[in-house]
């Protein structure tokens, strides 16, 4: 999806209703080292992965939204607002960085209070906000500890809990998954998908493609300081069917599988492997209508089909290289 | 999640955020294990002094004003600014928990200048706490009990206006270099030591200024090298040294609270 600005100039749109985010021909370099090259992005509502290898801008890219770092050319800005040096906006952003870093002696309660205070909450009011995020990020036995006795997932944890707290519009998720446990992780999705549900916006930087899929299907791809790729993850999948879609078939008769197969048109190679045979094809959609009947109607059993590229990974690996 | 706080509840203007930033940083800062320390360090002359009033017979007044002239102010003063000045923003870079503090709708100026009056505060309690100590010690054996309230406080105020300076001068420092320490040796050798040791260079040194402040005795200056150049020390009305230090303190303390809103700091 594309969005118009006043230069005409067509700009790629990730999420949903109106525009929160806006990056117009952002660029930062370290040095001689371009950290990212002139990036325009609008980001609108629900849940956006901002995906790429490491190296790739991530970081660069979410610190420039934040206001953290001030791009070289082009600008940011949230809700119409730009936002390097603007404090203002921050009253309805908040971020969960990547560092693993807190005032160690503080306990967790005191930590998130005093984040919260200082979105301008009075100390009630801090309390109470305090005491929701700690509980929806599940760590109430553990308010009154000080946080260099917390578990790295707890951390983490904690580290959501300051962000959540004053209940923010636009919410910065830095590598979140980081450290957690598959417990502590299935939380902090279920709670990142409730949030979007919520009509938030919610940018979560990460190169764990998995962990990214199960939160959202819009995402951004990033490499090299560019965006590669952006929107829905089976219509950026679809960009890739030129490239021969791979479906491995286990079937009980695999030989005579095969050479029934063979006759398509867009069957562009097969190959036996352990996993059962492995089919090439430009026409993915045909082929996955066409492989059941062609089973049932020789009378084999079908036991499975699987394709490594119906998930990002293949998207990624296609795109990115 | 519950609702959204009501409007009630929340006052995000920046005169509100500094006060509360002050407060939590005073907080912290007087919990401090540094703090600790340096309470027993400044604590070391009023140690010394009672050991001295028990075991010499000494006049007050003159074992107050020398070890303040010869020991707090050019050591102990510094010191406290190098603990509170130095680190206002260096700590939080150090410590990676900057971005906590950027992420709030305070102004990056008021967030400077935030901790840097709450390093101050500490800073001068840290050192006039321990200076009124000695005073106390001295006052049991000095022989003129108005001249030595006075002294301590002229004194006082030459110590306060000493740890505010250094303190926004390294607070400045850690803002441009983001190192504290170094840099801050670095000033005070060059400015506190060297520059004030010669003629008409230790103008440029705020040791100079609080002491004319604290109107120590000029004739008692390493007189030396002033000899060279001059047929007297050079010496500075009062007022003079007061305007010179608040203009350094405020210079630096601006100075320092935009260069933090401009630079870019990588966590």
């Amino acid at each position: 999806m594309n969005s118009e600005n006043p230069t005409n100039e067509t700009v790629p749109k990730v999420g949903q209703g109106d525009v929160v985010i806006s990056a117009r021909r952002v660029s930062l370099w370290y040095g001689p080292v371009i950290g990212i090259n002139n990036i325009s992005i609008d980001i609108g509502q629900g849940v956006i992965g901002l995906l790429g290898p490491n190296g790739a801008g991530k970081s660069t890219l979410l610190k420039c939204m934040t206001g953290q770092l001030n791009p070289r050319t082009g600008q940011v800005s949230i809700f119409k607002q730009p936002v390097w040096n603007n404090a203002g906006i921050y009253s309805r952003v908040g971020l969960v960085p990547e560092q693993d870093a807190f005032y160690e002696d503080m306990t967790g309660h005191e930590f998130v209070t005093y984040l919260t205070r200082l979105q301008g909450f009075s100390k009630d009011a801090a309390s109470k906000l305090a005491d929701e995020a700690i509980a929806e990020m599940d760590l109430e036995e553990k308010r009154d500890q000080p946080i260099r006795e917390y578990s790295k997932g707890m951390r983490q944890r904690i580290k959501i809990a300051q962000a959540l707290a004053h209940k923010p519009d636009v919410l910065f998720l830095d590598e979140p998954l980081a450290g957690t446990d598959p417990v502590g992780r299935r939380h902090i999705i279920k709670l990142i998908q409730k949030l979007g549900d919520q009509g938030k916006t919610i940018v979560v930087s990460s190169h764990v493609l998995h962990e990214v899929e199960q939160m959202t299907t819009d995402i951004v791809l990033i490499n090299r300081g560019r965006i590669v790729a952006d929107g829905n993850v089976y219509k950026i999948r679809e960009m890739i069917d030129a490239h021969p879609h791979t479906i491995f078939v286990d079937v009980s008769e695999p030989r005579k599988f095969a050479a029934l197969m063979a006759v398509f048109e867009d069957i562009v190679s097969i190959e036996f492997s352990e996993r059962g045979v492995q089919i090439a094809t430009t026409d993915p959609d045909a082929c996955y209508g066409r492989i059941p009947d062609i089973a049932l109607d020789n009378e084999m059993t079908l036991r499975g089909m699987t394709s490594p590229d119906n998930n990002l990974m293949a998207v990624f690996k296609y795109l990115v290289g | 999640m519950s609702q959204a706080p009501t409007s009630a509840d929340r006052n995000p203007s920046t005169g509100s955020l500094f006060q509360i930033l002050l407060t939590a940083q005073v907080r912290t800062l007087l919990r401090s294990r540094k703090t600790i320390a340096l309470i027993v360090v400044q604590l070391i002359p009023a140690i010394a002094a009672l050991v001295y009033v028990i075991f010499e017979n000494v006049d007050g007044l003159t074992m107050f004003r020398n070890i303040v002239e010869n020991v707090t102010f050019p050591f102990l003063i510094p010191l406290a600014a190098l603990f509170y000045g130095g680190p206002t923003i260096v700590d939080e870079m150090e410590g990676r928990t900057l971005t906590y503090l950027t992420l709030r709708p305070i102004p990056k100026t008021a967030l400077f200048l935030g901790k840097l009056v709450a390093g101050w505060v500490v800073g001068c309690l840290v050192v006039i706490v321990p200076m009124f100590v000695l005073f106390l010690v001295s006052l049991a054996t000095s022989d003129d009990m108005g001249a030595t309230i006075g002294s301590m406080g002229q004194l006082s105020l030459a110590a306060g206006l000493g740890v505010i300076t250094y303190a926004s001068i390294f607070a400045l420092l850690g803002a441009m270099f983001t190192t504290s320490l170094i840099s801050g040796i670095i000033y005070f050798v060059v400015f506190e030591m060297i520059f004030a040791a010669l003629p008409v260079l230790e103008l440029l040194s705020v040791r100079y200024h609080l002491r004319t402040i604290a109107e120590f005795n000029t004739s008692d200056r390493l007189g030396l090298l002033d000899q060279l150049i001059l047929d007297k020390p050079l010496v500075l009305p009062l007022w003079a040294g007061i305007l010179i230090v608040l203009v350094l303190t405020l210079g630096t303390a601006a100075a320092g609270a935009y260069t933090f809103q401009e630079k870019e700091y990588r966590v």
